[in-house]
């Protein structure tokens, strides 16, 4: 696992370790079931705050990444194409249902609401 | 707890302790018997300087700055406070030990033999001096040094002589001379009826010695480092 | 939440011409915590109330959720200390000082002392007050970290210690730490903690400004620079912190977004590092702006 961390980037550090952990996992340098360092060991080599890696890695077993076993510790997970795009459209789903709700609480109809809609498909495509 | 207290002191004052008790001891006999001093004065001395040793251990740790480690140790306030008066009675009996070892040598020395045991420079036959001594010398200072340290001592010391040395000062004022050796008077009176019975004398000792004792905890725990 | 290994709360002292007051916060098990602040704010005094070498008048010091200031003799072979500008007994050698501290804790690691002497470059016969500030702070170290301890509190320990040096030390303190033990640290010098520290405690002027994650730090806290005519239009009240000079002024937010925002192309907005909290914040609350 390769990591660097750069100062002067705009994204917070826990991002910088997400973002890198999580493109060597999906490029493959980083294979199923390897063995990833404990969240304190990575903060020792990388020199900063335990409370970092460790929120680097909960979203990382967030997303379905890599999983954590008790006592063992931390490895990739399987790369199960499938249950991560299940879990992108539940993501998406929640994402929906939560605007629905937004819309609901505000008044806004279901016409209306589906207008929305279309616009930003609309804008999307631009 | 206070055997390794002990132990410690031992270690970081010794430079104190071997070359004050030894020497001191020899050449306090020698110069006695040279010139027929009174024994048990020279023996009030050495147990006097002895018993001064745990204010000393205490000052020259708070000048030193090294306070701080003693009361950061994991050990409790009582048995810091009790090493020092511990210590002032052990020294204390160690320094007479010492005389009397140096009287036999030095007489066996000289006379070919050695002296009867009542004429040892350490036998004052007077507890009650020694009690009193390690009053002066230890108990009562003790609460004084332990909160503040130098100016303590100084405290304790200078006090008393000032109140002595004020008192022919206050003659030269007429009236008050007179309200004073009434008060000095009444203080005698009191204090002859307590010596008189021993009983007496050593229950007032007791609670004295308890009494500093006390004030000596909330000293060292009042001190801030 | 597991309970704090160290939680203060309303501790209060006042010594004639300073006091502290009301200073709080817990440190849980397992993280390192660093104090900031200038000298003089009262970082020491605050690390002495938790050695029990200054008695407060008000407030509450729990460790390991007992009563600290009642339990302290017993709770304290948990606590290792390194003091600033560590002063030992004159005359005595590292091994009798060593010898002394060892019959006290009986967790007492005799082969990794030795084996830190020989990583600091001390021998055992050196005699302790003819050593330069630098190595009585490695010998304090040594007695320190050759202990069991569960909490490890460091006073300014960096002070007499060259930067490579102070390297290796933040890294083999990091090492220390575990689920249980935490780490206390103390310092004016804050490019020590810069990024290692897991919590960052702010004093300044006998109170405590604030207890963050570092993280929460990197990512509120920023540094506007800008001409003096905005900081005209706009207003002090933004800034927790000013410096102002001829050309301009660097002011220290809270709201590192909201600043971005606000000052979009008009200054220069950057990530306030620890040393730029410290410089603005000043050494009392009137130096702030």
């Amino acid at each position: 696992m390769k990591i660097l961390l750069s100062n002067a980037s705009p994204h917070p550090i826990y991002d910088q370790i997400l973002r890198q952990v999580r493109a060597q996992i999906l490029s493959g340098d980083l294979t199923e079931g390897e063995a990833l360092p404990s969240i304190r060991k990575l903060a020792q080599t990388l020199q900063i705050s335990v409370i970092t890696t460790k929120r680097a890695y909960d979203e990382l077993e967030r997303e379905g990444l890599i999983d954590t076993v008790g006592g063992k510790g931390t490895f990739v997970a399987s790369p199960n194409a499938e249950f991560l795009r299940e879990k992108r459209v539940r993501d998406v789903e929640e994402k929906l249902a939560g605007a629905l709700d937004a819309a609901r609480a505000s008044g806004i109809g279901t016409e209306e609401l589906q207008r929305m809609f279309t616009l930003l498909l609309e804008q999307d495509h631009d | 707890m206070l055997p390794r207290l002990f132990l410690r002191d031992a270690r970081l004052h010794r430079m104190l302790l071997a070359p004050s008790l030894v020497p001191l001891a020899f050449l306090a006999y020698v110069f006695a018997q040279a010139h027929g001093h009174d024994r048990a004065v020279l023996a009030g001395t050495m147990a006097f300087l002895a018993g001064l040793s745990p204010l000393w251990f205490h000052l020259r740790e708070s000048s030193e700055g090294t306070l701080a480690d003693l009361a950061a140790l994991p050990v409790s306030r009582f048995a810091i406070v009790g090493l020092r008066y511990l210590e002032a009675l052990v020294l204390g009996a160690a320094a007479l030990l010492l005389l009397n070892l140096a009287g036999l040598a030095v007489q066996a020395a000289l006379q070919g033999s050695l002296p009867a045991l009542d004429h040892l420079p350490g036998s004052l036959g007077q507890p009650r001096v020694l009690a009193w001594l390690y009053f002066g010398c230890c108990a009562y200072p003790m609460p004084l040094v332990l909160r503040w340290g130098g100016r303590g001592l100084g405290a304790a010391v200078g006090i008393p002589l000032g109140l002595l040395s004020s008192l022919p000062i206050l003659g030269t004022f007429g009236r008050q001379t007179d309200q004073v050796l009434r008060l000095l008077g009444a203080v005698d009176a009191v204090w002859q009826r307590v010596v008189a019975r021993p009983g007496l004398e050593a229950l007032l000792l007791a609670s004295l010695l308890a009494l500093s004792f006390l004030l000596s905890m909330k000293a060292f725990a009042g001190r801030d480092l | 939440m597991t309970e704090p290994l160290l939680h203060l709360l309303g501790v209060s002292k006042r010594f004639g011409h300073f006091a502290l007051r009301d200073a709080g916060f817990a440190l849980p098990p397992g993280l390192m915590l660093g104090l900031i602040g200038p000298n003089g704010a009262g970082k020491t005094t605050l690390i002495k109330a938790i050695l029990g070498l200054v008695r407060p008048d008000s407030g509450s010091i729990r460790f390991q959720g007992r009563d600290l200031l009642r339990e302290g003799p017993a709770l304290r072979h948990r606590i290792a200390h390194v003091p600033d500008e560590p002063r030992f007994t004159p005359g005595a050698s590292l091994r009798t000082l060593k010898e002394v501290h060892a019959t006290f804790h009986p967790a007492w690691d005799e082969a990794r002392w030795r084996e830190l002497m020989g990583e600091f470059g001390l021998e055992p016969r050196m005699v302790a007050d003819r050593l330069s500030l630098g190595q009585r702070t490695r010998f304090a170290l040594t007695l320190a970290l050759s202990r069991a301890a569960d909490l490890l509190v460091l006073d300014e320990p960096t002070t007499g210690l060259d930067p490579v040096f102070r390297r290796e030390l933040l890294a083999r303190l990091a090492d220390t730490l575990d689920e249980r033990r935490s780490i206390l640290f103390s310092t004016h010098i804050t490019s020590d903690l810069e990024l290692r520290a897991d919590l960052i405690t702010l004093v300044r002027d006998g109170e405590v400004v604030f207890t963050t994650s570092q993280d929460d730090l990197r990512e509120t806290w920023g540094v506007v620079k800008g001409g003096l005519e905005l900081l005209e239009e706009q207003g002090q009240a933004l800034f927790q912190g000013l410096r102002r000079n001829a050309h301009g002024f660097e002011g220290l937010t809270r709201d590192l977004e909201g600043a971005r925002r606000r000052f979009q192309g008009r200054a220069l907005v950057e990530r306030a590092s620890l040393e730029d909290i410290l410089v603005l914040m000043g050494r009392r609350k009137s130096d702030a702006a």
